[in-house]
Order: C-alpha cells, then sequence, then structure tokens
C-alpha cells in the first residue's frame, strides 16, 4: 500500500461514506419510528396490531438482509410496476438502488429496534405502573408521561448499537449496486488490479469509521449513566443481547 | 365508606383471598397483620382495583365498583396508596412527583398544584427537596414524597402497603412520624405492617390475616394482647 495508492482511493472512500452514512442514519430514523411502532404494538393489548408485528418481525429475522434487499431490488418494483427511483422533472434525485438500500435496511432495523422498544417498555418497573394506576393515571397518561421518558433513556445506546450495525451492514448493499464504501472499494481493485492494497485500505477505512462511532458510544453510556445509576444497568444490558 | 363483601383473588389456581369481608368506617385507622404469603398486599392492591377481584364487591361510598374504567378511575382518585418501595416517577423530580396526578386527573392548573405541592411537602418536612429528583433521595424521603404525593390527591382513604419495610432501620422513624401526624389529621388509612409496637400506638382496630381469610379483628388490645384465637397468639409470639 503506497501513498499513490492512498490517495486516488480516500476520496472514493468518502464518497462512498457518505452514502453508507446517509443510508445508515434514514434507515435509524426511519427504522426508530417503525421500531417504536411495532414494539409498542408487541407490548400492547391489540392482538390484530401484535400479530403484524410478529409476521414483520418474524419475516425480517427470518431472512438474510442479503435477500431482502435483492428482493426490494428486483422484485418489487416488478410485483407492483412501479419504479423505487425517486426523480423531479426528468432528473434522477435518488436512484432506485440507493433507494431499495434505504428501505432495506430501514426494515431491517425497524424488525430489530421493535425488539429493543418492546424490552425496554418491559423492563421499566412494574411499580411505576403501580404508582401511576394508583393515583388514577389512564393507561395513555402513565404510558406518555411516565414510561416512555424511562424506556427512551434506557433504549439510547442500544439504539446506537444498532445505529453501527446499520452503518456495517449497507456494506451488503453493494450486492445491488449503492456506490457506498464497499462498493467503491470493490470497484478500484477490480479496475486497477490492485486487489490486496485496495481491500486493505477499505478494510482499515471502516475500522476507522466504526472505531470514532464507538468511541461516541461510549461517551453516550457514559452520560447516561451520570445522570442515572441503577435504571440505566438495564440500558446496557440491551446492548450486549 | 368502605365495604368489602365476599372478596375472592385467584392468581391461576392460587386463591390467594378467600371470601374476605371487611368494612372501614370514615377517620378509621385499620392495621392488617399477618405471616408473608397471607395475601396482605393483594387485599390492598384489589381495594383500589390494582387488581381486579376474582369475585366479591368493593363499595366505596355507597357506590359498588364495577370493573369499568371511569369508576376505577374515580375510585383511585379517591384511594391513595403507599407502596413499599415507594415508586416515584423515577425521570421527574420531587415536584414533578407529586403535581403529575392533580393536573391530568383533576385538571387542577399548575399553579394551583404547585401550591398544594408546597402545602403537602411542608406536612412531611421536605420543601427544600422540591427540586431534587428521587435518585438523589435517601429511603425515609422518597416515602416520605410517596406519601406526599399521595396527599396531594386528597384521598378520602389512603393504603399503606409495609411502608418503612424498605427502609434502613435508622430512616423508619421519619417516616413513621409523619403517618402518626396522618392519624392526627384523622385520615382513613389502612395500614399493613410488621411495626406491631406501632401498629398498636396508631390503629383503632388490627387485623390479623391468614391464608387469605381474616382470622381475628378487634382493638389493638384484644388482637395484641389477648387474642382469642390460637394462630393469633402464635403469630404474635413469634414475631415478639
Ligand atoms: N401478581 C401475582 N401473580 C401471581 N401470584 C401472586 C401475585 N401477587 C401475589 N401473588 C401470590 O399471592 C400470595 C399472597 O401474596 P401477597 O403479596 O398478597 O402476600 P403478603 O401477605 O402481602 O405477603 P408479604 O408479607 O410477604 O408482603 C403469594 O403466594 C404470592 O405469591
Ligand atoms: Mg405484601
Amino acid at each position: 500500500m503506497n501513498l499513490s495508492l492512498i490517495a486516488a482511493m480516500f476520496p472514493l472512500l468518502l464518497k462512498g461514506l457518505q452514502y453508507t452514512i446517509l443510508i445508515a442514519l434514514i434507515g435509524i430514523v426511519f427504522g426508530f419510528i417503525i421500531g417504536c411502532l411495532a414494539g409498542f404494538a408487541l407490548q400492547g393489548k391489540n392482538k390484530f396490531l401484535k400479530a403484524i408485528s410478529y409476521f414483520y418481525i418474524w419475516i425480517i429475522r427470518g431472512t438474510p438482509l442479503i435477500v431482502q434487499a435483492l428482493y426490494i431490488y428486483f422484485v418489487l418494483p416488478k410485483l407492483f410496476d412501479i419504479s423505487l427511483a425517486i426523480t423531479h422533472n426528468g432528473e434522477i434525485l435518488v436512484s432506485e438502488s440507493v433507494m431499495a438500500g434505504i428501505i432495506a435496511i430501514t426494515i431491517n432495523s425497524g424488525a430489530f429496534i421493535a425488539e429493543i422498544v418492546r424490552s425496554a417498555l418491559e423492563s421499566v418497573d412494574k411499580g411505576q405502573w403501580d404508582a401511576g394506576k394508583s393515583l388514577g393515571l389512564s393507561y395513555t397518561q402513565i404510558l406518555f408521561h411516565i414510561i416512555i421518558p424511562i424506556a427512551l433513556r434506557n433504549i439510547t445506546p442500544a439504539l446506537f448499537n444498532q445505529f453501527i450495525i446499520s452503518v456495517k451492514d449497507t456494506s451488503i448493499l453493494t450486492i445491488i449496486v449503492v456506490p457506498e464504501i464497499t462498493h467503491q472499494m470493490q470497484n478500484y481493485a477490480i479496475t486497477t488490479f490492485k486487489t490486496i492494497p485496495a481491500y486493505t485500505f477499505g478494510a482499515l477505512f471502516y475500522l476507522a469509521i466504526i472505531s470514532i462511532l464507538m468511541i461516541v458510544q461510549k461517551i453516550i453510556e457514559r452520560k447516561l449513566k451520570l445522570t442515572s445509576q441503577n435504571s440505566m444497568k438495564r440500558g446496557n444490558s440491551l446492548v450486549k443481547d | 365508606m368502605l365495604k368489602i363483601r365476599n372478596l375472592s383473588k385467584s392468581f391461576g389456581t392460587n386463591q390467594v383471598l378467600k371470601n374476605l369481608n371487611l368494612d372501614i368506617q370514615q377517620g378509621e385507622v385499620v392495621s392488617i397483620i399477618g405471616p408473608s404469603g397471607s395475601g396482605k398486599s393483594t387485599l390492598l392492591r384489589c381495594i383500589n382495583y390494582l387488581e381486579e377481584p376474582t369475585s366479591g364487591t368493593i363499595e366505596f361510598e355507597g357506590k359498588i365498583i364495577k370493573n369499568d374504567s371511569e369508576q376505577i378511575k374515580d375510585l383511585r382518585n379517591n384511594v391513595g396508596m403507599v407502596f413499599q418501595e415507594f415508586n416515584l416517577f423515577e425521570m421527574k423530580n420531587v415536584l414533578s412527583n407529586i403535581t403529575l396526578a392533580p393536573v391530568l386527573t383533576k385538571k387542577m392548573n399548575k399553579q394551583e398544584a404547585r401550591e398544594e405541592a408546597n402545602k403537602v411537602l411542608k406536612f412531611v418536612g421536605l420543601k427544600d427537596k422540591i427540586f431534587e429528583m428521587p435518585k438523589n433521595l435517601s429511603g425515609g424521603q422518597k416515602q416520605r414524597v410517596a406519601i406526599a404525593r399521595a396527599l396531594a390527591m386528597q384521598p378520602k382513604v389512603l393504603l399503606l402497603d409495609e411502608p418503612t419495610s424498605a427502609l434502613d432501620p435508622e430512616l423508619v422513624q421519619e417516616v413513621l412520624k409523619v403517618i402518626q401526624m396522618l392519624v392526627k389529621k384523622k385520615i382513613t388509612m389502612i395500614i399493613v405492617t410488621h411495626q406491631i409496637d406501632f401498629a398498636k400506638e396508631i390503629s383503632d382496630r388490627i387485623i390479623f390475616m391468614e391464608d387469605g381469610k381474616i382470622v381475628e379483628e378487634g382493638s389493638p388490645e384484644e388482637i395484641l394482647v389477648n387474642p382469642k384465637k390460637k394462630r393469633t397468639k402464635d403469630f404474635i409470639n413469634s414475631i415478639l
């Protein structure tokens, strides 16, 4: 690996990084929304919503992400006769492959976040519910005023962990030609035949990015630990699950 | 003001309360004693419907409570509860712990609720802790805030489930003192306790429960000094 290779590859990897981060970020935001809805449904009383959530999680956890991505990219548009691309005045704003990637990462992280949300809701001390009920508060009042603030604090580390997983997961989107980091590195290796240095530099690039995220994660965890001692233990154990 | 008729409660096949009858008069202070697992907590939790009775009725101020959310809410607005584990809302400071329910359920405005909070905090001697978070309080302080929180709803009956059992010995007294002040204020109370001396001092009536039934009830003198039933006698001897 020499400096000229690094100089040539670095801009490509940075370009890939933009896609990687963009997709992972959108994925975590919408995955969080989906995950909350599904997580609440799992924890709630409505059997129909519960069944839908279980079905969703079963499908996502029961198939590999790469198959989900292929399915969304190749099959969905055919099935519904739609294009996944977003265009404006004939100009492509988001390509089909990027859109498929976003959808894949979103629904995938959503399923895992649903479990995170469910267990966070369940891990809230039952006494909090008892106290709320004993004061005459309704189910929704207790949920929104008492339980959700605790659950939110407890899931933050797990949520960030899921973000890191999503960042790594985007690498499989190279199969549907999303121009993310892995795709850039592969392209470079194939077109220049510098297989060993290209893949090595690409791997180190990932390692650097993920390391930075892990440091941020540690800082967040420490901050949360400072603001609360005991209930955070539950939040941390979620990460290790 | 409270009439419990033929109350039974089962968890699965485990029948915890067995056809229990109990009347509580306004202003009365009733202590419930009995061995672990005899159903004392379950009885209290049935009174405010934290547990739904399997059969039997709870009558409050002449109205039989049906399992309907409005009626239960109304019941709970009038029946306060203090838990062994305090159960303060973890993410809310002392003030919000106290004002949350009055504002949400009694449509009290923030200013009124805050004045009420000041009043009840003063009563339990914790006015200076108004902006503290629960985790920064000692166990005794937590329990006093929990009592203040219940009082802010101006309950007609207060249920206390072993209010000092989770406390370090040196913190018990400050909570008992507050309960004594409640007795002076003639607040109707049902207290589950293992503190026999304290029960003797404050109670109008003591109830001995075993195995989901009321074995014996009467004045502190009758139950603690001259119990009629052998099981009551054995229990009292066992804890003295
Ligand atoms: N939510 C529940 N689900 C199943 N069983 C329960 C539940 N709550 C209580 N029980 C059972 O009911 C019985 C009576 O419990 P309860 O807590 O009312 O006893 P207690 O008299 O308050 O005892 P202690 O002095 O230990 O607090 C116990 O056998 C307990 O295991
Ligand atoms: Mg108990």
